[in-house]
């Protein structure tokens, strides 16, 4: 009767164990979807989804940039993207920011739509959003720009119109998760 | 035999009694009780095993001259041995009864499940671990796409056009003197040309913002020069050929 029990349990032990081991690689599975990586360059870490991939920007002043891989077209260009650059400060930092979209009013192809301060990590930041007209593709943008060490960082979070909201999330989580070394 | 489990009986009893007067503690008691009965039970198993011993028709006291050689720790098991054997379990015959070797042998299998258990456990550990460790990198260096998009676009700044001509032809025309001979006619003419064309300034970065507005406003400011030298030039150009004229108009009046 004890040994029956022991065996009893025996058994059981092992059917649970590979229920849990079912259970677990089916959660891992699912987490395969949504994990999260990092990218690390230039004093500043951010973490980014997985259906993210890191990619290279064209401008000089760009420290690291990723798109969304299915917003990739034909060009390989990444269309929803998020671009880190920085900049020596000229002057103040204010003025210097400003000075960049003094010009927009100007120029058709862009149209401001809002400025502000916000806060990334726990420094005093600059947020800009705005428009631009590519070749008649319409594109939106939210710049937030803030100072370390005498160089003026910007992210800026551009996708087509129609696709800027839907991905904003992931902008914001990557404002509110960066790491500024 | 049955004196000593007499004694014992009476013993406890009188245990009993003092633990119920409060003579003695119950620690003390319990201690006691279960050291007596201890004794009690190795009486009762002692009885019994001379008991069957004589029904076996052996000795009832085989292992007297072995008694003091052997520890009294083996007798007391070999006892217990021989009442399981014959009085609890005694339908079982010598091979089955062994239960210290079935029991060995059970533990045996107990502890080789046991492992195995372990063994699978430790197994579906590592599996778990091996799914769940992240083996990406933690920077992946994999480029996917070229991002074209930057904080310092290129901004084509297009002032309107301004163009202002303005020409003005003045004659002066001052009445002659009451002397027909001194007519003096003097003529000026005053031509202003302000252009401003179409600048368009494309600037990129703030440097090139504020170069841009330097550049326009030196422009501005040379066309008004130039403008400003255009008029006096054709001002006095014209006084020039006014004076020229006058003074010919003077002379020939001379003549």
């Amino acid at each position: 009767m004890k040994n029956k029990i022991i065996i009893a349990g025996i058994i059981t032990l092992i059917t649970v164990i590979f229920l849990v081991s079912g259970v677990s690689a089916d959660n891992n599975n699912t987490d395969n979807k949504t994990t999260i990586q990092t990218l690390s360059k230039g004093g500043l870490v951010i973490h980014y989804p997985s259906d993210w991939g890191v990619s290279q920007a064209k401008s000089n002043y760009s420290i690291m940039s990723i798109s969304k891989l299915n917003s990739i077209d034909g060009a390989g260009v990444g269309q929803v993207n998020v671009n880190v650059e920085k900049k020596p400060v000229e002057g103040d930092f204010n003025s210097f920011v400003n000075s960049t979209y003094m010009s927009m009013p100007y120029d058709s192809a862009f149209n401001l739509l809002s400025s502000g301060e916000s806060i990334i990590g726990d420094r005093q930041a600059l947020e800009y959003i705005y428009t631009s007209n590519d070749n008649g593709m319409e594109r939106e943008h939210k710049a937030v720009w803030f100072e370390k060490g005498g160089q003026a960082y910007v992210l800026l979070y551009s996708a087509p119109i129609d696709q800027f909201e839907q991905n904003l999330y992931v902008f914001d989580y990557i404002l509110s998760d960066i790491q500024i070394r | 035999m049955s004196d000593d489990r007499d004694k014992l009986l009476h013993i406890m009893s009188s245990l009993e009694v003092d633990y119920k007067s409060g003579k003695i503690s119950a620690e003390k008691y319990r201690y006691f009780r279960s050291k007596y009965e201890d004794k009690l039970n190795a009486i009762d198993a002692r009885d019994a095993t001379q008991r069957i011993r004589s029904m076996q028709g052996k000795a009832s006291t085989p292992n007297t001259t072995k008694k003091s050689s052997k520890p009294a720790r083996d007798k007391k098991k070999e006892e217990q041995d021989l009442v399981q054997k014959y009085i609890i379990n005694p339908k079982k015959d010598d091979a089955k009864y062994n239960k210290k070797k079935k029991s060995s042998m059970n533990s045996t299998t107990f502890r080789v499940l046991a492992i195995t258990v372990l063994v699978i456990a430790f197994t579906a550990g590592v599996a778990y671990g091996i799914f769940n460790l992240d083996t990406g990198p933690a920077s992946n260096a994999d480029v996917v796409a070229i991002v074209e998009d930057t904080a310092f676009p290129e901004i084509s700044a297009v002032v309107n056009t301004t163009q202002l001509n303005d020409t003005s032809n003045v004659t002066y025309v001052e009445d002659t003197d009451d002397d027909k001979n001194n007519q003096e006619i003097e003529t000026t003419t005053e031509t202003t040309t302000q252009t401003t064309t179409d600048t368009q300034d494309s600037s990129q970065s703030n440097s090139r913002d504020s170069s841009s507005s330097s550049d326009s406003h030196t422009s501005s400011s040379d066309s008004h020069t130039s403008s400003s030298d255009s008029d006096s030039g054709s001002s006095s150009d014209s006084h020039t050929s006014s004076s020229d004229s006058d003074s010919g108009s003077s002379d020939g009046g001379g003549q």
